[in-house]
């Protein structure tokens, strides 16, 4: 538990003032009433200056960023057009059928889930009446946190296996409206974590606190675990990443039949060698 | 669900994704055959072209023996030179395969290498055929090759088989032309014998049945006409004389046969001697003139027969006498058979029977004395029983004569009858020979033709093969077309990597693109992300781009100066490039 301890620490020198030792629940609600005192309106000017007083803030230059392909947040990178065209069509789903939560996932490992998870924080939380909460839930292989450039000692696991409170894990990347979820190392027995009753609970925890956020889960591929069967519950709503060329038929299918319990929002083809004519603009 | 058609710019994006699938595999494979193309031995190839020449003298003129075309004659001779044996010797004379003998290969792999290494081939051309006047193909020429890794061997070898063939030619034509000669010869010579043995035949048979030929048929009939007319003259001269008999006997009856001596008439006697005379004398002399049974001269016979009897012999009237005897004592018993023997006929009968007792035995002694007596007859009467005589003489010549053309008749009946049937076997006879003549001086003709055959061929007026071109000692190696082969193997190493491309799409290749996707899952994809690109990985790839530039350079440079120096000086590069372009 010395790692963890570290952590501690280390989040006790940042929020100064702060009662560490007191580990209650107020603690955790202060940070909410503080979230809530907010209310969710898209007119609200209240938003564009949060001070996340318990959540850590980890300045991550915009450099670092651009070099890990977080790109959606650089106006000047015509690369990044394509993430604020995703946002928008995903929010306007979640915004009719009033969903807050969306899975991403895609049938086989590293095709490209985790970034466009993150670049689409990213362009949510650049709407300035939208924040965000992405939650790395690929215990197995996490790294949302390596995309943003955070040196985090503590994540969802070391949350779902100890003694945590919820504002201990959860880090503000520096961009604005935007919390992270990150994890940390790899969990063997990731289907017993998800599936465990902690899980459950964080879930409703984070779901009604953070009632005018959406949140973005990052979940590990569908036909190699059964993690995202064991975590349906959780989300609203999906989105299918595709790497261009690499799934065949049958993987596709499968993947879909999988999915039919959920709402699918629809498919993302990444990787493509030529988008199709109507995306160049 | 309907089939996705993929269009050419999705074959390109396969073949740009799968770049170094192509890429590599081609490399390889185009370094592979530059290696083998490169190590592979040269092989040299000599040829010798010969010209099929036609016959000189016109078809119509003197055919020649040799009718078969020139193509089959090729190849016969062809068939003939390639044989173990002769392949053998040539593999020994020129010193051929030596590592391949050295390796104790069999004969026949021998054999089959030389074989493999020897082409003739035709020439033809387009030729308007002078007996249908159509157009048609034929052979004018052909060439004869050897290859070999030695340029100087294939040319020897080539010379040899060149050779060979010319001299197998004319030695195939003109045992062609002596063999046919031969046996035409032959044939005619069986043929003569056949007509020989049926000509002695035939003349045996004409032998044989020489009076039945079919050709005497006509003379054979006629000669039985004439007799039969003779017969019936004969019949009828038979019954008059026979009448006359008859006539005279009743005239001597009446007439006394003895009479008083001075009754006769010397001056008569004198007379009838003259006559006699006078009768042989025309009698030889109508003999030199006639043949003995002519009219004339028989009739003369019979004058100087009856003649004869009348002078000098009356050796008859003895006969007479006893004729009249037995007439006489016939009649007498007839007579006793009616009458008394007192009966004035039976008395008178009695003497006559007397007196010509006395008379036939004055007559034998007059026979005795035949000079004397007849001086004492009467003179009419011997003269008349001298007709008779000569008459029954006739008479009895006659019908011997009747007997004689009665057996004549016979015989040219057979005859007749005979000629049918030898008519047959004559008409095969001759039949056989006709033919069989007819056949010997066509063979004859034949064969003199086949002479003249053969003559054309021996003195070389007929078809001929002659040598336009000899075989040259290569300077160019025939085989491996190095050029071709690059070409081809590059090209397939080519193909060879786009095939495993296409392959490697085919098995692995997944759902690709913004339509199959959306074909699969029923939706359009929200959005179609490309590969997000840093501005380092921008720049890394341009300073890799002109690392590459700069090298492509270089190795150019390098190339140009390489060929200028080792392969081919660039300035008469140049001069060729620019023919060439003129030429197009």
């Amino acid at each position: 538990m010395d790692r963890i301890q570290k952590a501690l620490d280390k989040a006790r020198q940042k929020h100064a003032g702060n009662d560490m030792d007191d580990r209650i629940k107020t603690q955790v609600k202060d940070d909410v009433q503080q979230e809530s005192s907010f209310p969710h309106d898209p007119l609200a000017p209240a938003l564009e200056n949060i001070q996340y007083t318990q959540t850590k803030v980890v300045k991550t230059p915009a450099s670092t960023l651009e070099s890990n392909r977080v790109i959606a947040g650089h106006y000047n990178n015509p690369q990044s057009a394509v993430f604020r065209m995703l946002r928008t069509q995903v929010l306007q789903k979640m915004r009719q059928n009033d969903w807050q939560s969306i899975a991403i996932t895609s049938p086989t490992a590293g095709e490209g889930k985790s970034l466009i998870s993150t670049n689409l924080a990213v362009a949510v939380a650049m709407e300035l009446n939208q924040t965000v909460l992405l939650v790395d839930m690929d215990l197995r292989s996490p790294s949302i946190a390596r995309y943003f450039g955070l040196n985090v000692e503590v994540g969802l696991k070391e949350y779902l296996e100890g003694d945590l409170y919820l504002h201990h894990v959860l880090v503000n990347p520096g961009i604005e409206r935007l919390v992270v979820l990150p994890g940390v190392g790899r969990a063997e027995d990731s289907a017993e974590l998800l599936s465990s009753p902690k899980m459950a609970s964080l879930v409703k925890d984070i779901k009604s606190q953070y009632n005018s956020r959406v949140i973005i889960f990052d979940v590990p591929p569908l036909l190699q675990t059964d993690d995202v069967l064991l975590s349906t519950n959780y989300f609203d709503c999906t989105l299918l990443v595709l790497e261009d060329g690499k799934n065949n038929e049958a993987n596709i299918k499968k993947s879909l039949q999988l999915l039919e319990g959920t709402h699918l929002i629809g498919t993302v083809l990444n990787k493509a060698d030529t988008p199709p004519s109507h995306q160049n603009y | 669900m309907e089939e996705e058609v993929k269009g050419l710019g999705d074959y390109l994006n396969i073949l740009w994704r799968r770049k170094y699938w192509i890429i590599i595999p081609a490399v390889l494979l185009a370094i592979a055959t530059v290696l083998v193309v490169y190590s592979l031995p040269a092989t040299y190839k000599s040829e010798g072209t010969i010209l099929i020449e036609s016959q000189e003298i016109p078809n119509d003129l003197v055919r020649s023996t040799v009718t078969s075309y020139a193509d089959q004659r090729i190849e016969v001779i062809k068939q003939r030179l390639m044989t173990t044996s002769r392949v053998m010797e040539m593999i020994r004379k020129y010193n051929l395969y030596r590592e391949e003998r050295q390796k104790a290969t069999a004969t026949s792999a021998l054999v089959a290498l030389f074989k493999s290494n020897v082409s003739v081939d035709l020439v033809q051309a387009n030729v308007t055929d002078p007996v249908s006047g159509r157009a048609k193909r034929a052979s004018i020429a052909f060439t004869v090759s050897f290859m070999d890794k030695s340029p100087q061997k294939a040319q020897q070898v080539a010379n040899e088989l060149v050779t060979e063939f010319l001299n197998e030619n004319v030695k195939a034509r003109t045992d062609r032309a002596a063999e046919t000669k031969d046996f035409l010869k032959e044939e005619g010579d069986k043929f003569q014998a056949r007509v020989r043995e049926l000509e002695k035949q035939i003349a045996e048979f004409k032998d044989r049945y020489s009076q039945s030929l079919p050709e005497l048929l006509q003379y054979n009939l006629s000669m039985i006409q004439r007799l039969t007319d003779e017969q019936n003259t004969n019949q009828n001269e038979i019954l008059v004389l026979k009448d006359q008999v008859t006539t005279l006997s009743l005239q001597l009856s009446t007439i006394p046969s003895a009479l008083s001596s001075n009754i006769t008439n010397p001056n008569q006697v004198s007379t009838s001697q003259q006559r006699l005379e006078q009768l042989r004398i025309q009698y030889s002399d109508l003999l030199s003139k006639y043949e003995p049974n002519h009219p004339d001269v028989l009739r003369t016979k019979r004058q100087l027969d009856a003649l004869e009897k009348e002078l000098g012999v009356s050796g008859n009237s003895q006969e007479v006498i006893q004729a009249e005897l037995e007439q006489a004592s016939a009649k007498l018993s007839t007579l006793r058979e009616k009458y008394a023997e007192n009966h004035p006929d039976i008395k008178a009968l009695n003497s006559k029977i007397s007196s010509l007792q006395e008379r036939l035995k004055t007559a034998a002694n007059a026979d005795k004395s035949n000079t004397s007596s007849t001086k004492n007859v009467n003179p009419a009467y011997v003269q008349i029983q001298a007709r008779i005589a000569s008459t029954e003489g006739e008479i009895a010549r006659l019908k011997n004569r009747q007997e004689d053309i009665k057996q004549k008749i016979a015989d040219f009946e057979k005859r007749v009858a005979e000629t049918y049937q030898v008519q047959r076997a004559y008409s095969d006879l001759t039949r056989d020979h006709d033919n069989t003549l007819a056949k010997y001086r066509e063979l004859r003709s034949k064969q003199l033709q086949a002479e003249l055959a053969q003559n054309l061929e021996s003195e070389n007026k007929g078809e001929s093969f002659s040598l336009i071109e000899p075989p040259a000692v290569p300077s160019k190696a025939e085989k491996p077309n190095r050029p071709k082969l690059l070409v081809l193997g590059v090209g397939a190493s080519i193909g060879a990597g786009l095939g495993l491309a296409l392959l490697i799409e085919l098995l692995f290749g997944g759902v690709r693109g913004y339509t199959q996707v959306t074909h699969l899952v029923g939706k359009t994809p929200l959005v179609v992300i490309p590969v997000i690109t840093t501005s380092r990985e921008l720049a890394r790839k341009k300073t890799i781009r002109n690392r590459w530039i700069v090298f492509a350079i270089f190795v150019a440079i390098v190339t140009v100066i390489a060929v200028h120096f080792y392969v081919v000086n660039l300035e008469v590069l140049w001069f060729k490039l620019m023919r060439k372009v003129s030429l197009l």
